[in-house]
């Protein structure tokens, strides 16, 4: 069992502007369940959808190497935020957890001038692949 | 690191009988290392089994190598070690010391195989053979680790189990296994023995696991080490470097050629 969370840690919420598109500053506490749809070697791809300040649906690319880098899309209704994560595997053999950071590249729609960075933090299940991550912190855009 | 022969667990040295036969000083100048890999079956993004060979000789015209100290073997870029269904529990080291192989869990076993060491005994070489095998060691620290098992049957009965570390290794390769090898003394005072062969495999070949379901253990075999989808230009790289006692090192580079695609394995 592997279970991902991720934690984006910034600033407090902060309110958007009053402007038509004024810069804006969300706090973000994600939680996604996710299911394997593709493995081949040590990347795997899951999916599933993320409940919280961004809901919408997650798109993880995940490379379970020595060190686990993961790169995440959430496709929400404005637009998509994408961003890549790294931790280390800990705890028990079957079920890892990992820790790490993470930081937003990029976005699309409402997201496109996305940025922020955090923690990255979740547990894989190795017998099932299913995963849950979370993520907190803010997300400028 | 040193373990007196004497000092390991469950194991009696017969060649400190040895101990008042006449040494000579052992000269260890230089090293030379042979990497083997194969994989068994070769078929891309499935699973397999990884199968090392490894051979060390003395460049030197001494009669046996330098005692190896630390082993890094890197393995390629996409191979999936955490994906491989191996390792699903793990076996810690007081476990292996105090209960042997027996008492860890099935899903721990990661891999087997057998080494050969040697030490010089006047002109002579006195060979001890040994069957090794992998577990999966508890995760804790900051990197996956493993515990190897050394179990000595003859001419000696000795026991060696010593850690190693999953490391991540610059491109092409994506992992370091590395082992700091214990120095071993052939008996109280004696010298050091010396690796000079290993045939391991790890992944799936030979192994059982058994998971416990609604009260009963299912046999099972684990999926095995998956394969990229795709094999770089010339190859899958593999790489191994020795450390020695005497403070040379010996690197060999081997890659095994890409699989056959499946439409050229019906041909």
């Amino acid at each position: 069992m592997l279970m991902l969370a991720s934690a984006l840690i910034l600033p407090a919420a902060a309110a958007g502007g009053t402007a038509a598109r004024s810069a804006r500053s969300l706090s973000v506490n994600d939680t996604a369940q996710l299911k394997l749809v593709h493995q081949a070697g040590e990347d795997i791809t899951e999916e599933g959808q993320a409940k919280g300040e961004v809901p919408g649906h997650v798109k993880l690319l995940l490379e379970l190497g020595p060190t686990v880098v993961a790169r995440f899309t959430i496709t929400a209704a404005d637009g998509s935020i994408s961003g890549v994560g790294s931790g280390r595997p800990k705890g028990r053999s079957a079920e890892p957890s990992f820790a790490g950071t993470m930081k937003v590249t990029h976005g699309t729609g409402l997201y496109s001038r996305a940025h922020g960075s955090g923690g990255f933090y979740g547990t894989l299940n190795r017998r099932t692949y299913k995963m849950v991550v979370q993520t907190t912190g803010t997300l400028d855009y | 690191m040193r373990s007196s022969c004497l000092a390991v667990l469950r194991r009696a040295c017969p060649l400190a009988l040895l101990a008042s036969m006449a040494l000579t000083a052992g000269a260890h100048a230089g090293q030379s290392a042979r990497l083997q890999v194969g994989l068994y079956p070769e078929r891309l993004g499935r699973g397999t089994t990884i199968r090392f060979a490894f051979d060390i000789t003395a460049t030197d015209g001494a009669l046996v190598p330098s005692p190896v100290t630390r082993i890094d073997l890197r393995y390629p870029k996409g191979f999936g070690l955490v994906t491989s269904g191996l390792g699903l529990a793990s076996c810690a080291e007081k476990v292996l010391e105090e209960l042997g192989p027996e008492g860890c869990p099935s899903e721990s076993l990661m891999g087997d195989g057998t080494a050969i060491a040697e030490v010089q005994v006047g002109n002579e070489i006195v060979q001890e053979l040994a069957h090794t095998a992998i577990f999966m060691a508890p995760l804790g620290g900051e990197n996956i680790g493993i515990e190897f098992l050394v179990n000595g049957y003859t001419p000696l009965a000795a026991e060696l189990i010593f850690p190693g570390l999953l490391l991540a290794a610059a491109p092409p390769y994506s992992g370091d296994l590395s082992i700091p090898v214990p120095l071993l003394e052939s008996y109280p005072q004696g010298r050091d023995v010396s690796l000079v062969q290993v045939r391991s495999t790890i992944g799936p070949l030979g192994l059982t696991y058994y998971e416990h379901q609604h009260g009963k253990f299912i046999p099972y075999t684990p999926s095995g080490i998956v394969l990229p989808t795709r094999c770089p230009a010339g190859g899958f790289p593999f790489s191994i470097t020795f450390h020695f006692a005497d403070g040379s090192t010996a690197t060999n580079d081997q890659t095994v050629p890409c699989p056959r695609s499946p439409r050229q394995q019906r041909r």
